[in-house]
């Protein structure tokens, strides 16, 4: 049996005395998309950090493709396995939009890049903003520099937080097609997002998080359903 | 062409592929602008060098002295070092911007090849730093008319060089290891009464000497001025310097397993002090780098009843606030009791007497914490507080003067009992001035933490020196009355005929002083006003 592409056990973070993640498991396989849902400080964006080996745990472990990614070199492997989309953008304010996209073929050994980058801007109808830096762009439009980042890379677990924030419907249509589209390739995509409908329309399956608890799981509508019976939706 | 994750990728590709991609796409400014800055740098520090060498080597060679190095160079030595390595719990010498977080840190780069440039850069400033200390402690030794030999400058250059490499290497285990932080923040706390046992253990006698400065790196590095043979001097540096070459290997490894959050909350510590630095904002930015350390630890603290009369209200607030932070509280005290019997034990030197004052300085601004807070969020004590501002902020020096006068008092009957002949009256002297020392700390909090507007624009209008001098002068000005109220007072005493009857001249003037201060205090006015 295949292992996971993403895999967490038993996985727990405190910051001081708030426990803002406790004993969360995930195992999400090759071409499936697991939505994370939860009301604001849920421990959704603190799960994605987890899960990215951005933050590291107080107990439990996590593994991408089988490597660890909290412990080096093993995380190296991992790095190179996941692909995150953070909820903020975070760009560099002297390179512009296409510079941005070729230091990640760099740094990820992509051949070749120049015309995979072309039809990629050309996509997220961001191509005639190319040359322009993070200051000349408006939030919608660097989240998309910043999916774009993620996408132009080999990834085999794509692990997005918060994807549709400052996105307009069109391109939150655009974003659920190409998601669609890599789930087909075989990469396993978790989200995050406290709009339902969103998970609804692109998700496997949703785990509803409260209190930094995993309270729920199954599919996104009946999630949905059990989440709007207790007043959350 | 379609975004599939199927694209060709090389196996591992290097970081020296990245830095060729990066210094093609943001070219380094051309040769003549860095010679520029270089160029600046070296003639403001010729002028001013020239200008204050005089005051400077009489100031030095008054305090470090053949006599005092041997006594005091290895304590300060392991003060700096201990200071130097717990800096890496709030930054270190590795510190990424927020973007490179994601785009560097999150590809599957070597770690310890991306922090290594970073990390050289940091060790060879060290070395620069370590060696100016170096340079300054010889103009000392130089000073009024001793000579120095280059066998003892030199050794004592690398000495200092060589311990500043080491204190960053230091900084850099901290940076990467939760566990070293906790032993940083302990080490800290503990060298300082190791410090103060080093310098009574040096003044015991040759033995206890040699006992200090054969204890560790701290006295190996001013062994070469310390009066000890040259063969043994470098045995000493040779110790050093394979102890520092040790810690900066083992510190670019630690780099390699380093982890991403680490990285991550320096990166954004940096970047809010710097844009509060840009504003001008000192206290912003130190509270954005203190993030970086970690969540403060807010303790319960003793439960101390509300007082029945109004005007206890504030006092009351800042003594739950000082046993909520122990550690500050703790600080601030062994920093008054310290400045005390500095100021007593070393009379006769003015400059030392300064130190001294500085040291309680620092302990009042440790102690009036709350008062910042309250300049911090102004509207505070409008929703919770009656009295106008001014009478809160004078309320909030209470607490900090009876804490700061009784930790001096601690301080400066020990080093009083030990003088020969003047000990009470000189101790008394260093006692007195506590009050109005820390009121010059809170007049200085009463600013904030950001250069005000009419300042910036003084200095960038009316002052030759090109704005420097008069912001200089600004952040300078209540520390360097404190110092001076310190110096003045204890010398007064110090240096009278009769030194008990000069002490009713300096309790009055010590009264007049502190009455005049706390007035300015009860004087502030709302910020809308």
């Amino acid at each position: 049996m295949r292992a996971p592409a993403l895999e967490a056990r038993g996985l727990s973070r405190a910051y001081g005395r708030l426990e803002a993640l406790r004993d969360f498991s995930l195992a999400l396989d090759a071409g499936e998309c697991v939505a994370l849902v939860g009301a604001n400080g849920s421990g959704k964006s603190t799960a994605v950090r987890l899960l990215a080996g951005l933050l590291a745990p107080t107990a439990g472990e996590v593994r991408v493709c089988g490597a660890d990614p909290h412990t080096e070199p093993d995380a190296q492997r991992a790095r190179a396995h996941l692909a995150l989309v953070p909820d903020q953008p975070l760009l560099y304010g002297d390179l512009t939009v296409r510079e941005h996209l070729e230091l990640v073929a760099v740094a990820h050994g992509v051949q070749e890049f120049e015309p995979r980058i072309d039809a990629l801007l050309e996509r997220l109808g961001i191509a005639n903003r190319r040359d322009f830096r993070p200051a000349e762009l408006s939030r919608g439009m660097r989240q998309k520099a910043q999916l774009a980042c993620a996408l132009v890379r080999p990834a085999e677990v794509l692990v997005l937080d918060e994807p549709v924030v400052g996105l307009d419907p069109p391109s939150q249509e655009l974003l659920v097609t190409i998601l669609a589209e890599r789930k087909a390739a075989g990469s396993a995509v978790l989200l995050t997002t406290h709009q339902l409908g969103f998970a609804e329309e692109i998700a496997d399956r949703a785990i509803r998080l409260d209190e930094g608890v995993a309270v729920d799981s199954g599919s996104p509508r009946e999630v949905a359903a059990r989440a709007a019976a207790r007043g959350w939706a | 062409m379609g975004v599939g994750p199927t694209a060709a990728t090389a196996p591992g590709p290097g970081v020296g592929v990245v830095r060729a991609w990066w210094r093609a796409h943001t070219p380094r400014p051309p040769l003549g602008k860095r010679l520029d800055a270089l160029y600046t740098v070296a003639i403001s520090v010729a002028i001013l060098g020239a200008l204050l060498y005089g005051t400077a080597s009489s100031a030095l060679g008054s305090v470090v002295t053949p006599t005092t190095l041997p006594d005091w160079g290895p304590a300060v030595m392991l003060v700096a070092l201990v200071a130097t390595a717990a800096w890496g719990t709030w930054q270190g010498p590795v510190v990424f911007a927020p973007a490179d977080v994601g785009f560097l840190l999150g590809a599957p780069l070597s770690r310890r090849a991306l922090a290594s440039g970073r990390l050289v850069r940091g060790l060879a400033l060290a070395a620069g730093g370590g060696a100016l200390v170096g340079a300054l402690v010889l103009i000392g030794l130089g000073g009024h008319g001793r000579s120095v030999t280059a066998a003892t400058a030199a050794g004592l250059i690398v000495g200092t060089a060589l311990c500043g490499v080491l204190g960053v290497a230091g900084a850099a285990h901290v940076q990467c290891s939760a566990r070293w932080s906790r032993a940083a923040q302990v080490a800290l706390w503990a060298c300082g009464p190791v410090a103060a046992g080093m310098v009574v253990l040096a003044h015991s006698g040759a033995a206890g000497r040699a006992v200090v400065l054969w204890s560790g790196p701290w006295g190996w590095a001013v062994t070469p001025a310390a009066g000890v043979a040259t063969p043994r001097a470098l045995v000493a540096l040779a110790a050093l310097a394979a102890l520092t070459a040790a810690a900066a290997v083992t510190a670019a490894r630690a780099f390699g397993w380093c982890p991403t959050e680490r990285h991550a909350v320096r990166a954004q510590a940096r970047e809010g002090a710097v844009a509060s630095m840009g504003a001008f904002d000192a206290r912003t930015a130190r509270l954005a780098l203190r993030e970086a350390g970690g969540p403060a630890t807010v303790r319960r603290g003793l439960r101390l009843a509300p007082p029945r009369r109004a005007t206890l209200a504030v006092p009351w607030r800042d003594a739950v606030a000082a046993t909520r932070a122990p550690a500050r509280t703790l600080a601030a005290v062994l920093l008054a009791a310290g400045g005390a019997a500095l100021a007593v034990a070393e009379a006769q030197r003015p400059a030392a007497v300064a130190v001294a004052g500085l040291g309680t300085y620092l302990a009042g601004a440790l102690l009036v914490e709350p008062l910042r807070l309250e300049i911090d969020r102004p509207d505070t004590h409008r929703l919770l507080l009656l009295p106008p501002l001014g009478t809160v902020l004078a309320g909030h020096a209470v607490v900090p003067m009876l804490v700061a006068t009784v930790a001096a008092t601690i301080g400066a009957a020990p080093a009083g009992a030990l003088r020969a002949h003047d000990g009470a009256p000189v101790a008394a002297a260093a006692v007195v001035v506590v009050p109005a020392i820390v009121l010059c700390a809170a007049l200085s909090a009463r600013r904030g933490g950001r250069v005000p507007i009419s300042v910036l624009s003084t200095a960038s209008a009316g002052d030759p020196t090109g704005g420097g001098g008069i912001l200089l002068a600004w952040l300078a000005a209540w520390p360097a009355g404190a110092a001076a109220i310190a110096a003045i007072a204890v010398s007064i005493v110090a240096r009278a005929a009769s030194p008990p009857s000069a002490l009713p001249v300096v309790v009055g003037l010590a009264a007049v002083a502190g009455a005049a201060l706390s007035s300015a205090l009860r004087g502030t006015h709302e910020p809308d006003d």
